[in-house]
């Protein structure tokens, strides 16, 4: 009996998370178009219509070349965003973004700063120090998102059977793509969506509001 | 070198108004009150540079006026260091004199986190100066502060509870407990407003209680910002307005 009990956990754990009755695939494409010469930048797909609790796992965005990595990242609203510093120097992250304000401070390589994203919305981080450095992050309702691949491919499992709206947002595009949805019991349902990009990175503003400074009018 | 035109001088004063409206909530380490320490502290590295002006007016015909300087800078996201430069000028009488009072090094550490969304509603500060006192040469000061505030949406109230201790010679010190405690409500566009009441009590050694209760204004404003007070005296003193302002880089 034990024993019976045992395989069984065990065929659970090993499985992962079970299919179950109630619930459906996604699965789909993002047709991207884009101005010549732009480097490929990361398209979240989500739905919206539910809610789920967060996952404990936090997300990293890195800080590596002045850049951050990746510079497009989906939360669900709760789960915490963490900031490790790979570059030989300090950086300076923070947000002006109303709805989720913070300001971490400089801290050197090898070390991290994270924070919790509560409520749901749209979150711009900068670099207080690097111009040049701009992230986004997605806080969304429940767990059913995905990053598209290079071939803008997508699968979302688990989705809750119902009619839901499902998105496709870029840092490039004017606004989200969207798209009704209804998702059935133990069906993949196919969904195809088109964005396009041109709008290139906005110049913003430091962590005081001010027009950041040019480092040759001062050296 | 052409001088600016009507036009060009009007379009200065026009961006620099609209870079002042533009300008978002500073992270500093302020207060919203005069007499009385906040529980917010620099971000780690932030530095800044706090002001303060305070006058003591009337108090047992004696009036003072100090002008507090200090670099302050962000050691970890929960403690900052400050270093202070204090300048006063006292009267007795009819005769003044202007004299480099103290100098030293404070602490402030804030036992919540940095960001308000996790250290939740109520945060706690801590400080403790050693200041050594210029013309009595052995002479020296310790500050201490434990300060409570409470923040819900536009409302912050905060108590806090203050004491010194100098020694100036071997038979000459003093102790004072110093208690405040205040509201503030935000009004419009960071401008703060609110009412503090604010007392030095004597607990050792020859020294003037009085208590002042006044209104209180604040204002914050990119990486700038302000906070006074003008407190009417209950007892013991006149008035006692003050003013703190820094600017954080």
């Amino acid at each position: 009996m034990v024993r019976a009990v045992l395989i069984a956990v065990l065929a659970l754990a090993t499985t992962g998370r079970a299919a179950r009755a109630d619930e459906g695939t996604v699965r789909g494409t993002v047709a991207v178009t884009r101005p010549a010469g732009l480097e490929p930048e990361p398209i979240v797909v989500y739905i919206v219509g539910f809610t789920e609790p967060p996952p404990r796992r936090t997300v990293l965005i890195k800080q590596r070349n002045k850049r951050f990595i990746p510079p497009l990242v989906a939360v669900t609203a709760g789960q915490a965003v963490g900031f490790p510093n790979g570059d030989p120097f300090l950086h300076n992250v923070f947000s002006p973004t109303p709805l989720r304000r913070f300001d971490l401070g400089s801290f050197p390589e090898g070390e991290s700063r994270e924070r919790p994203f509560p409520s749901p919305g749209v979150v711009d981080v900068f670099c207080n120090i690097h111009p040049e450095m701009s992230a986004t992050i997605l806080i969304l309702p429940n767990r059913r998102f995905a990053v598209a691949d290079r071939g803008g491919r997508f699968e979302i499992t688990g989705v809750p059977v119902g009619s839901w709206t499902i998105f496709a947002y870029s840092r490039r595009a004017r606004k989200p793509v969207e798209a009704p949805l209804v998702v059935k019991p133990g069906e993949v349902t196919e969904v195809a969506l088109a964005l396009e990009e041109r709008k290139v990175e906005k110049p913003h503003r430091n962590k005081f509001g001010e027009t950041y400074r040019d480092p040759e009018k001062y050296r | 070198m052409t001088r600016p035109t009507r036009r060009s001088r009007l379009l200065t004063v026009a961006s620099a108004l609209a870079a002042l409206l533009c300008a978002r909530e500073a992270q500093g380490g302020r207060t919203h009150y005069g007499w009385l320490y906040g529980t917010e502290v620099n971000p780690e590295r932030g530095v800044e540079i706090e002001s303060w002006i305070l006058q003591e007016n009337g108090k047992d015909g004696e009036d003072e006026t100090l002008a507090w300087w200090a670099p302050v800078v962000g050691l970890t996201e929960h403690l900052e260091l400050a270093i202070p430069l204090e300048a006063a000028y006292s009267a007795e009488g009819g005769e003044g004199s202007t004299n480099f009072e103290r100098f030293g090094g404070e602490l402030r550490y804030r036992f919540n986190s940095p960001d308000p969304l996790v250290a939740g509603p109520i945060t706690v500060l801590a400080r403790g100066a050693v200041k050594r006192l210029v013309q009595a040469r052995s002479g020296m000061r310790g500050e201490a502060d434990l300060v409570v505030a409470f923040e819900q949406g536009r409302f912050h109230a905060e108590v806090d509870l203050g004491s010194i201790a100098e020694r100036v010679s071997e038979d000459d010190s003093e102790v004072e407990l110093r208690p405040g405690g205040g509201f503030s409500i935000e009004t419009v566009s960071l401008l703060r407003v609110g009412a503090e009441a604010y007392a030095e009590l004597g607990v050792h050694g020859e020294t003037k209680d009085w208590l002042a209760i006044g209104p209180t204004v604040s204002l914050t404003r990119g990486r700038f910002w302000a906070s006074g007070t003008v407190p009417i005296g209950v007892f013991g003193i006149d008035t006692a307005p003050r003013i703190n302002f820094a600017i954080a880089f």
